[in-house]
C-alpha cells in the first residue's frame, strides 16, 4: 500500500512540473504574435511568463524590453535591455535599443570621454563578445604550445623565427585572455540597478529622515555599492553616492 | 589604698562603658545632612554657583532626588557625587565614618530672588528633605564693556573676558540675508567652552558659515587695551517675516586661567582655572516688508543682487530628441526657497519638470548663491521654435525696488528624424539612432536556460588543462629526442643501412662492364663502411680481418660472416682481374651484397 502511495505521489509531482521542453518556445511565439498585433501588454505577459521558467535568453529580455517600452515604461525597458546586453553583449540591436531608450531619460548622463584607443578596444570587445574572446585566447594558447613543440624538431635555420613567433603568440594570447577577463567582469550581474519609478530622491543615508542629495528619474542606471535592510547604496554616473529604497529600483 | 584602687578601676569601667554606649548611640542616630552654596553672598547673574548637599553618618549609601523647580536658576551640570571616609582608632577598636557629597553647578537666570527647593535624600528606608535655600541675585557685568570705559590694568582675569554678538545690519527686508557674528574677546587664557544657551532662530532661514576660531583670531583694541578676538560662530540669517525680531542672548560657560606666557601658543588650553559665565546682549533686527507695488509676475522670493542667463545645450535637434534648457541665476542673496521661472511652451514642444542645482557660499560677509534649473524640451514635430522667454524677478534691497532679468531670442530648429539619422550617444560615439526602437527578435528555436559561456564547457576546460597534463610527457619526449640526436654513434649506426643502400644503388648505375673496377670498389666500400658505421669505426683503416672480428663479436653467424668476406674479396678480385668483371657477374655480386646487407640488418 505504501509503495503504491509513493508511486502515485511521484506521478503527481512529475505531472505538476511544467513541461519546460517546448512550452517557453510556444509562449515566445505567442508573445511575438501579440507584439506584431500591437497588443504590447499581452506580449509582455507572455515574455514574463517565459522568464518564470528560469529561461535566460537575450531574445526574451530584448523582446520584453520592446514590449514594455511600447507601453511607456522606460525604466523597465532599460532594465530588460541591460539584462539582454549582459547575456549577449555583441548584439547590435540590443545596444541600439538601449541607447535609444536611454536618450529618452529625463536625466542627461555625461560620461567622461575615453581615449580613442580605449573606445576602439571596448568596441572590439563588444563586437567579439566573451565567447569569441575565450575561444581566440585558447586557440592562441595552443598555437604557442605547438610552436614550442615544433621548435624541438625544426632545423636550425628556423630557430630564430620560431622564437619570435612564440613570443608574439604568447603576447597575443595574454592580451586576449585579459580582454576576456575584463569583459566577463563587466558583464557580471547585480552590479547595477535601474530606477523604475518616475522619480526617486537619493538620500544621504539609509532612512527617510536623511537629507536629499539629488532626484533621479526613471531609467537612470546606478552602480550598486552595498545593501542595508530595504535600502541600497548606489553611485551615480558622476561618482556621487547615496541611498535609494529598494522598491524604487530593479537590479540588472 | 586597696579600696581606692578598686574605686578607680570601677570608675574607668563605667567611663568606657558610657563611652561605648555614646558611640553606639551616635552610630545608631540619624544622618547629618547639610547644604552649602558657593559663593554664599554677592551672587550675580554672571556667576556659576556650586550647590552641595553633604550627608554624614549614614549607615547606608544615600540616593539623591532630582533638583527640580528651581526658581530663577538654571542647572548647568550635576549632581556630581563625592565620598570621603574617616577612620577613628580608640581603645574599643577602630571605627569609620563616611561622608557623601552631591554637587550641582547652577547659574542665576537674572537679578532678583532665587530659590533652590528642598531636595529629597533617601538613606535606607528613610527619606529626608533639605531646607529650601533662598539667595539674592544682582546684575553682573557679563556683557561687552561699554566703549570708552577704561579697564584697570589690575583687574581680575575674569573681568577681562567678553562675549559679543553683532549683526551686519540692524534693518533688513524680508528675505535679505544678515550676517550674525559671535566673538569672544579675552585677555587672559580661556578654555573649556560650553554653550549654556543659544538663541532660537525659528523666524529665520539659517545658513551656518564655517568658522575656525583658532585660525581666524585677531587682535583688537577695546577701551585702550588689546584683546584677542575669537570669532566663535557666524550665521547667515534670512528673515522670513516682517516686524521687529529679537535675537536672545548667547550664554557661554568657560574657564579663565592666569595669563599664559605665550598668548599665541596653546591659547585654548585646558588648564584649571575659574569657571565663569558670559552672555551677549539681546539683538534686535527690524525686518521691513517687501513693497507690493510694481512687483513683477516673475518674482518668486529672491532678494539681493542677481544676474540671470539662459542657454540651450544645442540649437538643432530631431523630433523626439531631448534638448536641455538651462537657466542660471547667481549673485548676492538667498535663492534656496526661490521657485523656477514659469515657461509657457508653444505647441509642438513638450517641456518636462526642471531639475535644479544650487550652491551657497559666503564672500566678504555676503551670502553668494547660484541656482541652475534645467528643463528637458522634447520637440514633437519639426520646425523652428522660439523658446518661450525666460523671466526672473528679484527685489534689490539697496535700490529698494524690483528688478527683472529677461532672456529671449532662443530658437530651436527641429528636423524630422528619418530613422537613420546620427545622434550623439553618451559615450560620444555616433551610432544610428532612429525615432523608434528596432523590432523584436523573431528567430525562434530553443531558448537558453542560462547564459552558458564557452569557458564553462567541459571541452574548453579540458583544452585549457591539457597542456598542463601533457607537460611531463612533453618533457620526457624532448629529453628522449635530445638524447637520440646528441648520440652521434647511435645516429651513425641508425643511418648505416641507408648509406650502404645508396652506395650500392650508385654502384648499380656503373654496372656496364667499362667501369667494372669502379663498380666493385663501390660495392666493397658500401659493405665495409656499413660495418664501420654500425660499429662506429673509421672505415679507412679497417681490414677484412678487423671486419670479421667485429662481426663475430656481435655474434653474427659464421656463414654470414663468410659470405660477407667472400663478397668483398670477390670485389677486390674483380677490380684487379677485369676479365671477371662481366655484367652478369656484376649483377650477381650486387645481389649478393644486398642480400648480405639485409641479413646483417636482421642480426645486428
Amino acid at each position: 500500500m505504501r509503495v503504491v502511495a509513493g508511486i502515485i505521489a511521484v506521478c503527481l509531482a512529475v505531472a505538476a512540473v511544467p513541461s519546460v521542453a517546448g512550452e517557453p518556445e510556444t509562449l515566445f511565439r505567442k508573445g511575438n504574435e501579440a507584439y506584431a498585433s500591437g497588443r504590447f501588454m499581452e506580449a509582455a505577459g507572455y515574455y514574463q511568463e517565459i522568464l518564470r521558467y528560469g529561461i535566460k535568453d537575450p531574445r526574451v529580455e530584448y523582446n520584453l524590453g520592446n514590449a514594455v517600452f511600447k507601453q511607456g515604461h522606460l525604466g523597465e525597458a532599460i532594465l530588460h535591455y541591460r539584462r539582454a546586453a549582459l547575456l549577449d553583449p555583441s548584439d547590435g540591436e540590443i545596444e541600439g535599443n538601449l541607447t535609444f531608450a536611454e536618450s529618452k531619460r529625463a536625466d542627461r548622463v555625461v560620461r567622461p570621454e575615453s581615449a580613442a584607443i580605449v573606445k576602439w578596444l571596448v568596441r572590439l570587445q563588444h563586437r567579439l563578445g566573451p565567447d569569441r574572446q575565450a575561444g581566440t585566447a585558447l586557440a592562441l594558447f595552443w598555437a604557442v604550445i605547438l610552436v614550442l613543440a615544433a621548435g624541438l624538431v625544426l632545423p636550425g635555420r628556423w630557430k630564430a623565427w620560431h622564437g619570435w613567433a612564440a613570443v608574439a603568440l604568447t603576447v597575443a594570447a595574454l592580451v586576449m585572455a585579459c580582454s576576456w577577463w575584463f569583459t566577463m567582469n563587466r558583464l557580471q550581474p547585480n552590479r547595477t540597478a535601474v530606477v523604475l519609478v518616475a522619480e526617486v530622491e537619493i538620500l544621504a543615508g539609509p532612512g527617510e529622515n536623511n537629507a536629499t542629495l539629488v532626484v533621479a528619474h526613471e531609467g537612470l542606471d546606478l552602480v550598486i555599492r552595498s545593501f542595508r535592510d530595504d535600502w541600497i547604496q548606489i553611485a551615480l554616473p558622476d561618482g556621487l553616492t547615496g541611498w535609494v529604497p529598494r522598491e524604487a529600483v530593479a537590479i540588472v | 589604698m586597696m579600696r581606692s584602687d578598686l574605686s578607680r578601676t570601677a570608675m574607668r569601667l563605667v567611663f568606657f562603658t558610657l563611652l561605648w554606649f555614646v558611640a553606639l548611640c551616635a552610630f545608631a542616630a540619624d544622618p547629618v545632612i547639610r547644604t552649602f552654596l558657593k559663593p554664599n553672598s554677592g551672587i550675580t547673574d554672571t556667576q556659576v554657583l556650586q550647590f552641595t548637599i553633604q550627608v554624614e553618618k549614614a549607615d547606608q549609601n544615600p540616593s539623591i532626588g532630582r533638583l527640580a523647580d528651581l526658581q530663577n536658576l538654571g542647572a548647568l551640570s550635576g549632581p556630581s557625587p563625592g565620598r570621603s571616609t574617616q577612620i577613628f582608632s580608640g581603645p574599643s577598636g577602630t571605627t569609620s565614618s563616611t561622608t557623601y557629597t552631591f554637587t550641582w553647578s547652577l547659574r542665576a537666570l537674572g537679578p532678583g530672588e532665587a530659590i533652590i527647593p528642598p531636595v529629597e535624600i533617601q538613606v535606607g528606608e528613610t527619606t529626608y528633605r533639605t531646607q529650601p535655600v533662598r539667595l539674592k541675585v544682582t546684575a553682573g557685568s557679563s556683557a561687552q564693556p561699554r566703549a570708552g570705559v577704561p579697564v584697570p590694568p589690575n583687574q581680575a582675569p575674569e573681568e577681562q573676558v567678553f562675549l559679543k554678538a553683532e549683526l551686519s545690519q540692524r534693518e533688513a527686508f524680508v528675505g535679505e540675508p544678515v550676517l550674525l557674528t559671535l566673538t569672544l574677546l579675552a585677555r587672559p587664557q580661556v578654555g573649556d567652552l560650553n554653550w549654556v544657551d543659544r538663541p532660537d532662530f525659528s523666524l529665520f532661514w539659517v545658513e551656518q558659515v564655517p568658522t575656525d576660531p583658532e585660525r581666524e583670531r585677531y587682535v583688537t583694541e577695546l577701551a585702550g587695551e588689546q584683546y584677542y578676538a575669537f570669532p566663535l560662530e557666524r550665521r547667515m540669517l534670512v528673515p522670513t517675516s516682517q516686524g521687529s525680531i529679537t535675537i536672545d542672548p548667547y550664554s557661554l560657560q568657560l574657564v579663565v586661567t592666569a595669563r599664559s606666557r605665550d598668548l599665541f601658543k596653546d591659547f585654548f588650553s585646558r588648564d584649571r582655572g575659574k569657571r565663569i559665565l558670559r552672555k551677549t546682549e539681546p539683538l534686535t533686527l527690524k525686518v521691513k516688508p517687501l513693497p507690493s507695488d510694481s512687483r513683477p509676475r516673475s518674482y518668486s522670493g529672491a532678494v539681493g543682487e542677481f544676474l540671470m542667463s539662459a542657454e540651450l545645450d544645442r540649437t538643432e535637434a530631431m523630433v523626439d530628441d531631448a534638448v536641455a534648457l538651462r537657466v542660471t541665476v547667481e549673485g548676492e542673496g538667498f535663492l534656496k526657497p526661490v521657485q523656477p521661472p514659469v515657461l509657457d511652451p508653444p505647441p509642438g514642444l513638450r517641456i518636462q519638470e526642471p531639475n535644479s542645482e544650487e550652491s551657497t557660499t559666503t564672500r566678504s560677509g555676503k551670502m553668494v548663491s547660484r541656482k541652475t534649473w534645467e528643463w528637458l524640451i522634447v520637440p514633437a514635430s519639426p520646425g523652428e521654435f522660439a523658446i518661450p522667454e525666460v523671466r526672473f524677478g528679484w527685489f534689490d534691497p539697496k535700490a529698494g525696488r524690483y528688478r527683472e532679468g529677461i532672456e529671449k531670442d532662443l530658437v530651436l530648429t527641429v528636423v524630422k528624424g528619418d530613422g537613420a539619422a546620427a545622434g550623439a550617444r553618451p559615450g560620444g560615439r555616433l551610432v544610428p539612432q532612429g525615432t523608434d526602437i528596432q523590432y523584436i527578435k523573431l528567430v525562434e528555436g530553443d531558448l537558453e536556460l542560462g547564459s552558458r559561456r564557452i569557458h564553462g564547457e567541459g571541452w574548453f576546460q579540458l583544452l585549457v588543462l591539457a597542456p598542463v597534463l601533457l607537460l611531463p610527457a612533453g618533457i620526457g619526449a624532448g629529453r628522449w629526442y635530445a638524447r637520440r640526436t646528441g648520440d652521434l654513434s647511435r645516429v651513425r649506426a641508425r643511418k648505416a643501412r641507408s648509406r650502404a643502400r645508396n652506395r650500392l644503388a650508385a654502384a648499380g648505375k656503373r654496372m656496364d662492364g667499362v667501369e667494372g673496377s669502379v663498380f666493385h670498389e663501390e660495392v666493397a666500400r658500401a659493405l665495409v663502411e656499413y660495418v664501420g658505421d654500425r660499429f662506429d669505426r673509421s672505415s679507412s683503416g679497417l681490414t677484412y680481418d678487423d671486419v670479421e672480428r667485429l662481426l663475430v663479436s656481435r655474434s653474427v653467424p659464421a656463414d654470414l660472416v663468410r659470405r660477407f668476406r667472400d663478397c668483398v674479396e670477390a670485389c677486390d678480385f674483380a677490380r684487379y682481374v677485369p676479365a671477371s668483371s662481366q655484367t652478369g657477374r656484376q649483377e650477381e655480386t650486387l645481389r649478393e651484397a644486398r642480400d648480405v646487407l639485409a641479413q646483417m640488418e636482421k642480426v645486428l
